[in-house]
């Protein structure tokens, strides 16, 4: 495997740990948040990084693509084996969009919650706001 | 080529950091900074697209909401 | 006779399109009520009609793969998303939208009628119907996720500080538990390039031993379905919610719950069919549930938190079915989810109108219901014999069932517990029975002015159905055993 994709793996995973440990254990209750930010970020570089081809080109295909207007040094990407074999893998960047429009719904309703605790509480800190339950 | 290997490293040296630091301005703006470099990062592995979508929400539309919520629970504190 | 393949997704983008509808017409409460009331019989009648099949999106047909080239595992894939629609979905989308179409009717009843409200009901109604209809394990997750937030606004709703901590704790662990599900998805789709079910099912059988890292993504999804169904760690974090919802509310929730517990655990089969450790595992979590759950709700005090201490065990029982693993036993868990949820509903319908006419849930204060309203007492008393297995209600067959396919796969202690659980929840409820209707003396003043006609007429309704699926098991028994036999578990 490419280097840079190990690496690319290697930073999700610390992106992902450092935001579980930030999503459990910080006592702020913005500080848990941005745990949960950090979580997301990690999942979608996971998906990105299996998505990559090492050397290989965007497959956004321009619409004047055709013989005629296509320099010579791309005039071989014309040939779909060409094309599929040297482009990256497109399907995990679909998954991504999805999941960041997700995240970030997500993330505006738990900030919407963390002001109303705070209006009832007045205090940001988590242990003294879940200090009565079970 | 050495250029993406230290946008790895700073995505992953800010993620700690923002969580580390006790000030939540400043934490934010490390935020801010860790999404523009995961954007830049996407972009370096083949995936333009999605990178100004992240480039878009998360260095712009989160950390607004961020600071929106940080000023109104800040603000009054009587102490 | 009508085009199948649009009435199949038509069961997830109506009720999409009426809650923007109703959102947008917020505070203008007789066009709400309007629009609520003829898209609930709509959203009944739709599954109904819709013949078997299956949906293919953008009308991408099933193609070769060239392995050669692309290094898949199968020589055919389907090239998009894909809906299917078989005889089990029939009868869950038939009970979760009548089931839906109750908790709406006693929304609208009250004086208050919010159309934002209304939309995120049928907002969670279209993503329990996506969850169950999807053959692709992506679009499954986006509508795990946008449940979670669906069910949240239900429950902060009610605009209590319990209520928005129980919220908020919801929405923490669904991160994880979001991100765990999209984890399992990635390794999936890493190693082998395939996002719908049935080709991953194919692949997988095809590639012979499972691969090291599907087996992470196995448990990385078996996480995301422990939080997704209430079970071992995350019980409590589901009981906040139900306990903190209005109740006919939670009536919905727990429908909800269960019915992704089926679909998601039949995915998990599905995919995963020949890793025997993944039983075990489900078997184990399972039990905890049912143990922890029955045990804290004999303690209980409160009706709300009684009653959903008691959903949670229950489906505890639906995942010991699955977690046996034969195909009596699955077919046996699916049954019990049906029959439970119908049981459930009566008895969080019953709390919303103690709440409503008593104003208060505690059992100490409550008293003398019979003198009341003695009808809805009646129909307490008859849903606690239907919840704990007393023939002939119809818990009574899924829990018969559930003993049989116990001895047979060779663990009858299973059985055991099944009749330990059933004799629990018959205790605390008839404990609950006892304190608000038999016993003297109640400290809180009656509101006379609820006549509570809808809610009789709801509970009288669930409660013939639960003693006609009793009396007649082998109507919705067998489509769902023949279902279970043909996915070849």
């Amino acid at each position: 495997m490419e280097p840079f994709q190990v690496a690319s793996f290697m930073t999700a995973g610390v992106l992902i740990v450092t935001g579980l440990w930030a999503l459990l254990m910080m006592d702020n209750i913005l500080k848990k948040i941005i745990g949960a930010n950090l979580i997301g970020d990690g999942a979608n570089l996971v998906l990105i990084s299996i998505g990559y081809r090492p050397g290989g080109f965007i497959p956004e295909v321009m619409h004047h693509f055709h013989a005629t207007a296509t320099p010579s040094n791309y005039s071989h990407l014309l040939q779909f084996e060409e094309f599929a074999s040297n482009a990256s893998y497109s399907l995990p960047f679909a998954l991504v969009l999805t999941n960041i429009v997700i995240g970030a719904s997500t993330l505006s309703v738990m900030l919407a919650l963390a002001v109303v605790l705070y209006k009832k509480y007045h205090t940001l800190s988590v242990q003294k706001m879940f200090e009565g339950d079970e | 080529m050495m250029f993406d290997y230290i946008l790895l490293f700073a995505v992953a040296l800010s993620a700690l950091m923002a969580i580390i630091q006790e000030d939540l301005y400043k934490s934010i703006i490390i935020l801010t900074f860790e999404s523009f470099s995961l954007a830049a990062i996407f972009h370096f592995l083949l995936a333009t697209d999605v990178a100004a979508v992240q480039a878009i929400l998360g260095a712009a539309l989160l950390p607004g909401l961020f600071i929106v919520a940080l000023y109104k629970t800040t603000k009054g504190r009587d102490e | 006779m009508l085009n199948n393949s649009t009435l199949i997704p038509l069961m997830v983008v109506l009720p999409l399109i009426m809650a923007i509808l109703v959102n947008f017409l917020h505070q203008k409460d007789k066009s709400v009520k309007f629009i609520s009331i003829v898209s609930l019989i709509v959203f009944v009648f739709i599954p109904v009609v819709t013949l078997y099949g299956v949906h293919l999106f953008s009308g991408h047909l099933r193609t070769g793969s060239f392995p050669e080239i692309s290094k898949l595992l199968i020589p055919d894939v389907y090239m998009g998303i894909v809906y299917s629609y078989g005889s089990v979905q029939k009868i869950l989308m038939v009970v979760l939208t009548i089931i839906t179409g109750f908790t709406v009717l006693t929304v609208l009843n009250k004086k208050m009628i919010s159309g934002v409200y209304i939309a995120m009901i049928f907002i969670s109604l279209a993503s329990t119907s996506a969850i169950m209809l999807a053959d692709d394990i992506f679009n499954f997750f986006v509508f795990t996720e946008i449940l979670v937030v669906a069910q949240v606004a239900l429950v902060i709703a009610v605009q209590d500080t319990k209520s928005f901590k129980a919220g908020f704790k919801y929405m923490i662990f669904g991160t994880i538990s979001g991100a765990s599900i999209l984890l399992g998805i990635a390794l999936l789709l890493g190693v082998y390039g395939l996002l719908n079910i049935t080709d991953l099912s194919n692949a997988i059988k095809a590639g012979g031993q499972l691969n090291p890292i599907a087996l992470s993504a196995v448990s990385l999804l078996t996480l995301g379905w422990l939080y997704e169904s209430g079970l071992f760690p995350f019980h409590i974090i589901k009981c906040n919610m139900y306990e903190n919802a209005k109740p006919e509310i939670s009536a919905l929730l727990q429908v909800q719950s269960k019915f992704v517990l089926v679909a998601m655990a039949i995915i998990l089969f599905r995919v995963f069919s020949g890793f025997a450790l993944l039983k075990s595992v489900m078997l184990g979590f399972a039990i905890f549930t049912v143990v922890l759950g029955s045990v804290m709700a004999l303690q209980q005090v409160e009706l709300r938190k009684l009653l959903s201490f008691v959903a949670v065990s229950q489906a505890g029982l639906v995942a010991v079915g699955f977690g046996i693993g034969t195909s009596f036993a699955i077919a046996a868990g699916i049954f019990h989810a049906i029959n439970d949820v119908l049981s459930m509903a009566i008895l969080f319908f019953i709390a919303s109108f103690v709440y409503d006419k008593f104003k208060t849930t505690k059992l100490e204060e409550l008293g003398d219901g019979l003198q009341v309203v003695p009808l809805v007492g009646f129909v307490m008393l008859l849903a606690t014999l239907a919840i704990s297995g007393v023939p002939p209600f119809n818990s009574y067959q899924s829990e018969w069932r559930l003993i049989q396919a116990a001895a047979q796969a060779g663990v009858p202690e299973l059985g055991v517990l099944v009749i330990l659980l059933s004799v629990a929840t018959f205790v605390a409820i008839i404990k609950a029975f006892f304190m608000i209707f038999m016993k003297p003396g109640p400290k809180v003043e009656v509101n006379t002015e609820v006549r509570g006609t809808m809610f009789k007429a709801i509970i009288v309704i669930l409660i013939l159905t639960c003693l006609a699926i009793g009396l007649f098991p082998n109507i919705i028994y067998d489509p769902i055993y023949n279902f279970v036999v043909s996915l070849g578990v």
